[in-house]
């Protein structure tokens, strides 16, 4: 039988996965990925709360599709910067694009 | 019709217009454009003062109303008083930072009306963020916001701070969203609701059960997406890269709109949605204060950029002024309204004496040697700003810091203002280091005038007049303040 405790966890499995991924990865476009991981981890954690605990609304499925919203919406302009950044430092490792610091 | 009359609608439509209008706009686009966003922001600024707009329109009722849950349906956005002073806050700010842009961005891009129409937009997702009822509200609108400003921030895509300050920006500005996201989740799943009237309702009759894990979790989750995005230490990394990288207009709006309206809505959430829950808050906050304090200022003192040292000293500003929420007393907020009045003009007063005098690609101090002989008017400006950031009257800034220290010890937080106290002393050293190379005299190059544009000198009158005015007669708007904080 799989409970709300198993999603949670699997939930907070993802974040933690995406948060590592966000620390260790030196590329923009997979620090981009570990986003989405994240936000996916986070949805998981939202339907699962309104099947499990408040099955009498609807607020935690609205909540998935506005993430889903954002997140892409996050993602094309992440990409956009990317792009311009490529054309200007011939790079998209963050370490490199490091002009100002303290 | 009262649906025409909420100012955000007006911003919106004002977005789109100015949007649409690089269509139609053949030559001149670099004067036309900023005007049209001037004067219609004048124009909704003087539509929310001439029909303030209280309450919850009939058309939104049906349009907004559709949650349910089971403590009965809400509303997901409504204007009250705190979303009337936030709009009209916002206004002035956006009204100031287009006199700031104007200028600067015909010289330095081609790209004009985008450059206008995200600003509004931004504008017009913090007010959203102000009016919401209800956390995914919130949360919509402020990544509206947030999206803008990513794009602004990486505006000048062939300058390398530019771009590097766009992509530091979005990295940790998306990783802290998500995780206020969870914060939001997490209270959601301890709730079942997510409108702050509601939360508060349950809070109050949650008692001991299991959930409050989740409750706590999600408030602390949420209080650090906060931080972040007011640049309270020690989450104000990306503040300085920033604030020094960005166009010099959205370093301004990032510091003033973006942190004024962060605040608006901190207030509502404190004292609506988590009133219950403020052994947690006010204690992560006041660490926060107490760091930012010490932070914020002491590495102020070894600045060279201009925008950078405004980054730190913001920083310390808003230490302050989160002592107004610490207080948790309805002084408390009234007091941090007003200082975000005087906030408002002060620091962007000072943007604008930057945006004039900095050279192509940098802002460093040393651009400012010799500026009282170069151009007495803008020196005797960030004069009057940095003695206004100081705390000296009768400037807005003295009373700023005086009724919000003030709350702060009506709340008997003695060690706070204590440390409050010790960080203005030094954060006097680095405002007058800027004072100091001012007026001293700079080599041969410093010495020819300096042009500045019109549009930046009517910003810097607004500014001086808005900072003397609500020094000197600080009445009128504390009472108004007063009566934002008891409608709450």
């Amino acid at each position: 039988m799989i409970t709300l405790t198993h999603y949670l966890v699997l939930g907070a499995i993802l974040i933690c996965i995406g948060y590592l991924g966000m620390m260790v990865r030196k590329s923009a476009i997979g620090m981009l990925i570990s986003l989405e991981i994240i936000f996916n981890g986070i949805n998981l954690t939202a339907v699962a709360f309104n099947r499990f605990l408040h099955p009498d609304g609807v607020i935690g499925q609205i909540m998935v599709i506005f993430i889903i919203t954002v997140a892409a919406a996050e993602t094309a302009i992440a990409l956009a910067i990317m792009i311009n950044l490529f054309k200007k430092f011939k790079t998209i490792d963050v370490d490199e694009v490091n002009l100002m610091k303290w | 019709m009262d649906f025409f009359i909420a100012p955000e609608f007006l911003t919106a439509l004002l977005a789109l217009f100015v949007l649409c209008s690089d269509f139609f706009l053949k030559e001149k686009k670099e004067h036309i454009v900023p005007a049209i966003t001037v004067s219609g922001a004048m124009l909704i600024l003087t539509v929310s003062f001439a029909f303030p707009f209280i309450g919850e329109s009939s058309l939104l009722n049906s349009l907004f109303n559709g949650f349910e849950t089971s403590l009965g349906k809400f509303a997901t956005y409504s204007n009250d008083y705190l979303s009337l002073f936030g709009s009209r806050l916002l206004l002035v700010s956006l009204v100031l930072t287009t006199l700031l842009s104007w200028d600067y961005i015909q010289k330095r891009t081609k790209k004009i009306t985008e450059f206008y129409a995200l600003l509004i937009f931004a504008t017009c997702g913090l007010m959203f963020m102000v009016s919401a009822q209800e956390l995914l509200t919130f949360f919509v609108s402020l990544e509206t916001a947030s999206m803008c400003l990513y794009a602004l921030s990486a505006y000048f895509t062939d300058n390398k701070y530019s771009l590097e300050a766009g992509l530091k920006y979005f990295l940790l500005g998306a990783s802290f969203s998500a995780l206020m996201l969870y914060g939001i989740v997490l209270v959601y799943g301890a709730c079942g609701t997510t409108n702050y009237a509601q939360i508060a309702t349950v809070i109050s009759t949650i008692g001991e059960s299991g959930n409050t894990n989740f409750l706590y979790a999600g408030v602390v989750l949420i209080c650090i997406g906060f931080a972040f995005k007011l640049s309270l230490a020690p989450f104000h990394m990306w503040a300085p890269d920033v604030l020094q990288g960005a166009p010099t207009p959205i370093s301004a709006f990032l510091s003033v709109s973006s942190k004024a309206a962060g605040f608006m809505v901190l207030i509502r959430l404190t004292s609506v949605a988590f009133t219950q829950m403020n052994p947690v808050w006010v204690k992560f906050f006041l660490i926060c204060a107490i760091v930012s304090m010490i932070f914020g200022n002491l590495i102020a003192v070894w600045q060279t950029n201009m925008k950078r040292l405004m980054a730190y000293s913001s920083i310390g500003q808003v230490s302050y002024l989160v002592m107004g929420i610490i207080a948790t007393n309805d002084v408390g907020t009234s007091a941090l309204l007003y200082f975000l009045v005087s906030y408002v003009f002060t620091t962007l007063s000072i943007f604008i004496v930057i945006a004039c005098v900095s050279k192509h690609d940098g802002d460093d101090m040393a651009d400012f040697y010799g500026l009282s002989k170069r151009s007495p008017f803008v020196a005797m400006v960030a004069t009057i700003g940095i003695l206004s950031l100081c705390g000296i009257p009768p400037m807005s800034g003295f009373f700023a810091k005086f009724y919000v220290f003030a709350a702060a010890i009506k709340s008997k937080y003695f060690t706070l203002v204590f440390f409050a106290l010790i960080a203005t002393t030094v954060s006097l050293f680095y405002y007058l280091n800027v004072l100091r190379a001012m007026y001293i005299d700079g080599d041969e190059s410093h010495n020819t005038p300096l042009e500045v544009a019109n549009s930046s000198k009517v910003g810097m009158w607004l500014c001086l007049i808005g900072m003397m005015y609500f020094g000197i007669f600080p009445q009128q708007l504390v009472t108004f303040c007063n009566q934002v904080a008891v409608s709450l």
